[in-house]
């Protein structure tokens, strides 16, 4: 990024002002919002969702969608922008869902689609347990600590907003994803440009690395929990949201609100 | 020239007629300090958890590092060497030695990788210590390499780290220079470019 100094800032306001630039309030107010988001926690308390419409104005078909969305899920939680929101929210989510309504069984699967996965992972020449068990373990033992009824929602809030614990969660849901991915390459090769191996380098593998619909459908579908995606935006109508389910036709467990670049939690 | 060797530690290496790498040293210790670091240049077995301060205080990253460790010495790959300095596990010396059959031949370039607790979850500092002459090696040793930028992944230990950089030797990639005069001469002059890789070569020998 190219930094002007202050003065030669100045002199170009005027310039750049006659090509619509935003006012330096608005910049202001936006470099003030990007340092709170900075500080803001991995994983936020719950809040409502019609706190929502505040960012946007009210001609905007956004805030129509938002007050839909808040009918049947009224609250949300606020997910970090760092690229790895996706990935924090449906793993944070997915366990909160199963230690406060999950069945046993479904408990269960979710510890042995893990346990299925990491083997699955071993079998890749590129893997070895000292790479990969820094990532693996903890989850693990989280799901453990899930299906024996001993983790609850308080310690799992605290564990995915601790930074270097919660980035380990983040990436072995990376890896569900490049495992994933690599076993079913023949059908995602053609959404990721010809190559499953190099798409898992440049676009799964990497901390930060946002997710898109091929990272989505395939984290949903390797941990057979069902995700819907409610996308905010201007391409939608004014009331009604754009709503996707991964993989398609199995009931969602996990609802995820979109607006471009990012995705946070809903709650009911 | 920086070294990354403080006062008393100087090992010497020149190359010999020997084609074999781990005998393509031969090299004179005044001091024995650095007698870790000599071990594994010479590929002898030797356990470094009694003389390298691994941390007393454990954290993630200096776990890691010393799993880093264990799987350099158990499957070393071809060519390439590092171990943690004696008193601090977050600074490593390396040596990745020119691949065979290419201009980089014989060369043994010294690197440093600097690691912060937040690794693996950041990538390492890594620089050449020895002086390069290569597309994407900045003159201060810095090295722009894609996966230890952008496209980190915690996934990348150091032994994956070391590999992609010597890879990167005889791979450069024109699109990222980061020392012009290398990357035209690499796209307009290779015999040019190839007299001035055997001249770091050379350097590396004494340097």
């Amino acid at each position: 990024m190219r930094r002007y100094p202050l003065l030669a800032l100045l002199t170009r306001r005027k310039e750049m002002e006659a090509q619509d630039r935003p006012s330096d309030e608005a910049i202001l107010e936006q470099l003030q919002e990007i340092k709170s988001a900075d500080q803001a926690p991995l994983i936020a308390p719950i809040r409502e969702t019609v706190i929502l419409c505040q960012e946007f104005d009210e001609h905007n078909h956004q805030r129509g969608q938002i007050n839909t969305v808040s009918e049947t899920l009224s609250h949300y939680r606020a997910v970090k922008r760092d690229g790895n929101c996706f990935l924090r929210a449906f793993g944070f989510q997915c366990m909160h869902q199963l230690i406060t309504v999950g069945s046993p069984e479904e408990k269960a699967h979710f510890r042995d689609r893990l346990a299925k996965i990491y083997a699955t992972l071993l079998t890749f020449p590129d893997m070895s347990p000292m790479i990969l068990d820094d990532f693996y373990e903890p989850l693990r033992d989280m799901a453990d600590a899930i299906v024996a009824g001993t983790l609850t929602a308080d310690d799992l809030l605290q564990k995915f907003n601790d930074p270097m614990e919660s980035d380990f969660l983040v990436m072995f849901l990376r890896l569900v994803i490049v495992a994933h991915l690599r076993t079913n390459h023949e059908f995602y090769a053609p959404f990721c440009g010809g190559s499953v191996e190099a798409f898992c380098t440049t676009d799964v593998q990497p901390m930060g690395r946002e997710c898109d619909q091929v990272q989505i459908i395939a984290l949903a579908s390797a941990m057979e929990v069902g995700v819907e995606i409610i996308s905010v935006d201007s391409a939608s109508g004014p009331r009604d949201p754009l709503r996707n389910v991964f993989p398609e036709g199995m009931p969602p467990r996990i609802h995820l609100l979109f607006r471009p670049g990012h995705y946070d939690v809903l709650l009911p | 020239m920086a070294s990354s060797y403080s006062e008393g530690e100087k090992v010497r290496t020149r190359p010999q007629t020997s084609r074999r790498q781990t005998n393509l040293l031969e090299i004179s210790v005044v001091g024995v300090q650095n007698l870790s670091y000599l071990a594994t240049t010479l590929g002898t077995r030797v356990k470094f958890a009694d003389h390298v301060e691994l941390g007393t205080m454990s954290t993630p990253a200096r776990r890691r590092l010393m799993r880093d460790f264990k799987r350099l010495q158990e499957d070393p790959p071809a060519g390439i060497n590092g171990t943690p300095m004696e008193n601090n596990i977050m600074m490593w010396n390396a040596v990745i030695f020119g691949p065979e059959e290419t201009p980089w031949e014989g060369g043994t370039f010294r690197l440093t990788l600097q690691f912060t607790e937040e690794y693996p979850n950041k990538a390492p500092v890594v620089k050449f210590v020895s002086r390069m002459f290569h597309p994407n090696i900045y003159n201060d040793g810095g090295i722009c390499l894609d996966i230890l930028q952008n496209q980190w992944s915690p996934i990348y230990d150091i032994s994956a780290i070391l590999t992609s950089i010597q890879s990167l030797l005889t791979d450069p990639n024109p699109n990222s220079p980061a020392n012009s005069e290398a990357a035209r001469l690499y796209a307009v002059n290779r015999r040019e470019y190839d007299r001035k890789v055997r001249e770091v070569v050379e350097r590396s020998w004494t340097a």
